[in-house]
């Protein structure tokens, strides 16, 4: 049976999916916080540096339509160097996991369930993780695709009713000098929000139709910035620099600001949260998804329930190092730095291997994608 | 090595070849009828309801010959008729037998020259008889003949074509199948007057030897699908089919799931429209629920009158229906939810009236609402095993007295009344019994989610769901097509219903080979952004 089960537009919303999870939900805060007052403009130019690494990548990507990163990385750059590449493609991968999951008891402590165990909230969440991870590409793809169009759909309604409250004279100054201070540990906070493409690396293989894949990476990226910059625009018109700066969640600030005269909901925040869980579950499902497919590939391992169902209890342990917001955003930090490595040096390093060795991605075919689970 | 794989395999096919013979040999009829006659009398006459007539005609010379049919079964107006009469001949005819057919085979000349029932054939063997009786045929065996005439005279009683009960509609056909194979392929063949309806028959059952007929339409429904229906199909072993649901389980593609993906129907029309849209019927002998494969979670949610209103009100009843849809699932949990972890979320004068309500009530939210609901299920299962008329009294009785009276003695809350009887009245609206049922099945795990984990409990299983749904594949087409994997030219038929002059193309989820239902542009939005198309007569131009 043929693997090749992606259609460009699932490529695209897994992308999305990956991107867009709980990072969002703070991002506004972290940008105001290296950025001032022109934050939602800079986030703007960020996401178009990073549709560009998208764009970069995916056209390397498409060079090797039978392969994935563990396979055409060592061709490129010879074995070790290949091999350490993937190595810590997944270690930034399967990292994301654990934070994915402390964001989501975080999130839920703070408003649907106060008194809820945090066994029973990671777990329960890292359950379905895992399950959806087990069943392969093409159940996890449409997984993703119904979660992460409901999230948008219900987090964009919220958006576009905060404005109700949006002042323009927020924004201003707008290109301000304070605003321009170089902070690099901020910079690559923010930039952690973009680091969803590099599962494109993974995905080649799979796509019904490989020529389609750079346009679809490409648009997708594109779009997170739009949503990105759109979303940064709305908190700060609605609050202002100074109070965004004192809000951990701005995104459930705005919902909560939000007033509809008629309507039977009046808690918006619960339900941007109850929206927002299939939005963070795409990103810690797609995280373990790529990270253990990766992995199986790279290590040639034979039983992938084995690995996905160890993970997940792994996992379970690594969240709950993380005790509070603050020690995740640390890790959010460090893992930051490899993310950066990963979506920036990586394209740039591979596509110069590319070029040093013309014929690299003359590859035997392998028939049609190989195991996707 | 070669030649010896080829001496092997043709000894191998010899074997076979000489094991066919001897069995052929065996089951073959013999030229003396009392030989037959034992033979049959013995493996078919034990029974009673078993006929064996004996009968001396004059074809050119006494001949004996013997009938055998099944009193019931058989019409024995058609028997009297066509078979006793026709072979009794007056001096003139016998004379013209004798002068004309006296060279020919008896057994052809007979079937070619004096039988006038429309379905008559030649068989040699004794299976072929005793299948042919036991589907109600007529056997006739002759004296001296190796051979024997079967004849269809099948006529047994039966229930005319009424309207279906579990599929009614306001508007559009009302006729519904029967548990007559034939009478129900007749009725596709009705609908459907297209050289290119296939109906291809087969017997399923070692013992019963149960009628199936799988419909398709040749040229639109992917040959890949019907070898898949006929494969699973003939892959059966099992001594009785007595329903199609027999074989509606040991077909389907998930069979541990709650939710079904075969779809079973008693409207002929609706048969026809699936056949249109390049799906394959499976119909089934005694039984007036047809299968249809393969089926999208959707399409459980569509009625056949979607496609009998007019656009905008089928729209607007499908909308209510995936929202009733949503009632008969969660919302029980959602106010188990909701009462016990979330009554911040509810608005502050509902969350006091509701308290109001629960003052007094001895039991916690979640076990007046499962008291309800089993109370709910019980009333739903006795008035569904009681005849008509007594049967809605007790759903009447029960559903509104006893709930009325738990009311008024204080043991559960009026708001919990509401929202049971909501949940059950929401799971009505499904045109599907399977999936009314697997709402049910799945509400109760879902009400402790909710005491549990509250309203996060609730997402995390919906997610648990949509995973379920999503890993679901009914005979190659995924479950929850063309919302996922998405399909824009497919969503004109989903949650809306775009007029008929806008479906262009069949589902493609369905993979048709004919994809075409309308000529022009294939995409709904471009027809439904340029309607003039449909004519040329426009407002004014005719005065």
């Amino acid at each position: 049976m043929s693997r090749r089960v992606l259609s460009a537009k699932q490529v695209g919303r897994l992308v999305v999916g990956h991107t867009v999870g709980a990072a969002i939900l703070t991002l506004p805060n972290v940008a105001v916080r290296a950025f001032g007052s022109s934050a939602w403009w800079v986030l703007f130019v960020l996401g178009l540096f990073f549709t560009v690494g998208a764009w970069f990548t995916a056209v390397l990507v498409r060079r090797f339509p039978e392969e994935t990163l563990v396979e055409f990385a060592p061709k490129l750059l010879g074995r070790p160097l290949g091999f350490i590449l993937n190595l810590l493609l997944i270690l930034m991968l399967l990292s994301i996991v654990p934070i994915e999951v402390r964001a989501m008891l975080e999130i839920t402590n703070i408003s649907i369930l106060p008194l809820g165990p945090a066994w029973f909230i990671s777990g329960i969440f890292l359950l379905a993780v895992a399950y959806g991870v087990s069943k392969g590409l093409d159940t996890f793809a449409q997984v993703n695709e119904i979660l992460i169009g409901l999230a948008l759909i219900i987090g964009a309604t919220v958006v576009v009713l905060g404005w109700q409250n949006f002042d323009s004279i927020h924004l201003y100054p707008l290109f301000h000098p304070k605003d321009f201070r170089w902070q690099p540990m901020l910079l690559i906070g923010l930039s952690m929000a973009f680091f969803g493409y590099p599962i494109i690396y993974y995905l080649a293989p799979f796509l019904k139709d490989p020529d389609r894949l750079v346009g679809s990476a490409t648009r997708s990226m594109f779009f997170i910035t739009l949503l990105f910059s759109f979303f940064t625009l709305t908190i700060q018109g609605v609050f202002g620099d100074k109070e965004t700066l004192n809000q951990s969640w701005p995104a459930l600030e705005l919902a909560k600001s939000i007033h509809l005269p008629g309507i039977f909901i009046e808690r918006m925040d619960l339900v941007l949260i109850l929206a927002w869980i299939p939005a963070i579950y795409t990103t810690a499902s797609a995280s373990m998804f790529f990270g253990i497919l990766a992995l199986v590939r790279l290590f040639k391992l034979r039983s992938t329930s084995l690995v996905i169902w160890g993970l997940a209890a792994i996992f379970y342990w690594l969240s709950g190092l993380l005790t509070n917001y603050f020690e995740w955003t640390k890790w959010s930090g460090y893992l930051g730095f490899l993310g950066l490595f990963i979506s920036i040096l990586l394209p740039l390093v591979l596509w110069l291997a590319y070029l040093m060795r013309p014929g690299a991605d003359q590859a035997e075919p392998k028939g049609e994608g190989g195991t996707a689970r | 090595m070669r030649v010896k794989e080829l001496i092997k395999k043709r000894r191998t096919e010899k074997n076979k070849e000489d094991k066919n013979n001897k069995k052929e040999t065996w089951q073959e009829l013999s030229p003396e009828l009392a030989l037959n006659v034992k033979y049959l009398k013995d493996t078919l006459g034990q029974s009673d309801d078993v006929i064996f007539r004996e009968y001396t005609v004059q074809l050119g010379r006494p001949l004996q010959i013997m009938l055998i049919f099944i009193d019931g079964m058989s019409s024995k107006e058609i028997i009297n008729k066509y078979i006793l009469e026709a072979l009794t001949l007056d001096s003139d005819m016998k004379a013209e037998w004798e002068r004309k057919f006296g060279e020919e085979d008896l057994v052809l000349a007979v079937r070619d020259r004096l039988l006038t029932i429309d379905e008559v054939k030649v068989v040699t063997t004794y299976p072929e008889i005793m299948a042919a009786v036991l589907s109600g045929e007529t056997a006739i065996l002759f004296e001296g003949e190796a051979q024997a005439i079967i004849a269809n005279t099948r006529g047994w009683e039966h229930r005319g074509i009424d309207e279906p009960q579990t599929e009614s509609v306001v508007r559009g056909p009302r006729v519904g199948f029967n548990e007559v194979l034939k009478s129900n392929t007749a009725q596709i063949r009705r609908w459907i007057r297209d050289p290119n309806l296939r109906i291809k028959n087969l017997q399923l059952g070692t013992r019963t030897k149960t009628d199936i007929s799988i419909c398709y339409i040749h040229g639109i429904a992917n040959p890949k699908i019907v070898d898949e229906v006929k494969q699973r199909l003939e892959r059966i072993e099992i001594d009785g089919i007595l329903e199609s649901s027999y074989l509606e389980e040991m077909i389907e593609d998930s069979v541990l799931s709650v939710f079904p993906t075969v779809q079973s129907t008693e409207r002929a029309d609706r048969v026809a429209a699936g056949l249109l849209e390049g799906r394959v019927a499976i119909v089934t002998d005694n039984t007036p629920f047809v299968l249809l494969v393969p089926v999208t979670f959707w399409q459980l949610y569509y009625a056949a009158e979607d496609y009998y209103q007019r656009w905008p009100l089928a729209t607007l009843l499908r909308a209510i229906r995936f929202l009733a849809f949503f009632f008969s699932l969660y919302l029980p949990a959602l106010y188990i939810a909701l009462a016990s972890h979330s009554p911040e979320l509810i608005p502050f004068k509902l969350a006091v009236a509701i308290a109001g309500t629960r003052e007094g009530v001895p039991f916690p939210v979640f076990f007046e609402a499962l008291i309800m609901e089993v109370a709910i299920e019980i009333i739903r299962e006795a008035s569904a095993r009681l005849p008509g008329s007594l049967g809605q009294t007790i759903g009447i009785v029960g559903g509104f007295i006893l709930g009325d009276a738990a009311v008024r003695a204080g043991l559960i809350s009026p708001m919990i009344t509401i929202i049971v009887a909501l949940t059950a009245i929401s799971s009505f609206t499904a045109p599907s019994y399977a999936v009314a049922v697997s709402n049910r099945l799945l509400r109760f795990p879902l009400m402790v989610i909710a005491l549990i984990g509250g309203l996060y409990g609730l997402s995390i299983a919906s997610i648990f769901i949509i995973i379920h749904l999503a890993s679901i594949r009914s005979f190659g087409t995924p479950y929850l097509a063309p919302v996922t994997p998405f399909r824009a030219r497919d969503m004109k038929d989903t949650f809306f219903r775009v007029p008929w002059w806008a479906m262009a193309d069949r589902p493609g989820m369905y993979r048709p080979l004919d994809r075409m239902r309308l000529k022009g542009p294939a995409s709904w939005w471009s027809r439904l952004l340029n309607p003039s198309q449909r004519g040329e007569l426009k407002g004014g131009e005719g005065e």
